[in-house]
């Protein structure tokens, strides 16, 4: 593994991470949203990340699917949070039900600003490592001079 | 002496593979810091360590079969944690970013003081040259 596949590892989970913080970002806006074009509320997105290959060449792909193997990461699927929409008395909203109720997205927002918390932590450990690799780099490369 | 067949600056070279090496487990263990189930990699010392003092000593394993793979120094040496049980997370992610960060630390100063010395050294035949 050299330098630049520490870089495309480092790339890898940056770029998952904020893929992360879109769909975090989504939910967030879309934390009252009450209609969708499927009918019924907005209903919570979250993400599920998985290890992945980040280099084509035949070597690494066969130690990275052994045991040992070094691996980024990318986002396997975006799931929908399949937890009932929250209820609230609004009898004079358009989209209240016969009983007054109308139906809310499953959107916890604390929940999702710690989330947010997490994405962008990890988010600079990657950018910390790929700027560690890239002074070691640049050390190197003053090696001769 | 020869100039190229240096043994300090052999192992001061290799003290920069190492060390990259170590910063490439820590990028790994990082980007899958959310990845459920993954268990976090280390650099294993005694592995490395045997294998250097085995190609010292003329003892480093042969292959009895042309369809084994050879013991190359970079897929022997990244071992699962084993001591990290304690802090595994719910979804079975053994990553600790706190532990990676203190490591990443200790390579990037480890690669920083042995490339300063490889300079050094460099200079120094440098200068008896000249």
């Amino acid at each position: 593994m050299s330098i630049f596949d520490i870089l495309d590892v480092g790339s890898s989970g940056l770029a998952a991470q904020r893929m992360r913080q879109e769909i975090i970002s989504s939910n967030i806006a879309n934390a009252s949203t009450t209609r969708t074009p499927g009918g019924g509320p907005y209903v919570r997105k979250d993400v599920v990340f998985e290890t992945a290959n980040v280099t084509s060449k035949f070597g690494e792909v066969l130690s990275a699917l052994t045991q040992n193997g070094l691996r980024g990461v990318q986002v396997s699927e975006i799931l929908q949070d399949n937890r009932p929409p929250q209820r609230r008395f609004q009898p004079n909203h358009p989209d209240a039900d016969a009983d007054g109720y109308v139906r809310y997205p499953n959107v916890n927002i604390i929940a999702e600003m710690v989330n947010m918390v997490e994405a962008t932590r990890s988010y600079e450990a990657n950018l910390t490592i790929m700027n560690a690799s890239k002074s070691m780099a640049l050390r190197a490369i003053e090696l001769g001079k | 002496m020869e100039i190229a067949d240096n043994p300090i600056l052999k192992v001061l070279g290799r003290v920069l593979d190492v060390s990259s090496r170590r910063a490439s487990i820590v990028a790994a263990n990082v980007a899958n810091v959310d990845t459920p189930g993954y268990k976090a990699k280390s650099f294993d010392f005694d592995a490395a360590l045997a294998a250097c003092e085995e190609r010292q000593i003329g003892m480093a394993p042969t292959r009895t079969h042309p369809g084994h793979l050879a013991m190359s120094l970079t897929s022997t040496q990244v071992v699962e944690r084993e001591d990290d049980s304690a802090s595994e997370r719910n979804d079975g992610n053994t990553v600790d970013i706190e532990r990676e960060m203190a490591d990443l630390l200790e390579a990037e100063l480890m690669f920083a003081a042995s490339s300063r010395l490889i300079a050094k050294k460099i200079e120094m035949l440098r200068a008896s040259i000249s």
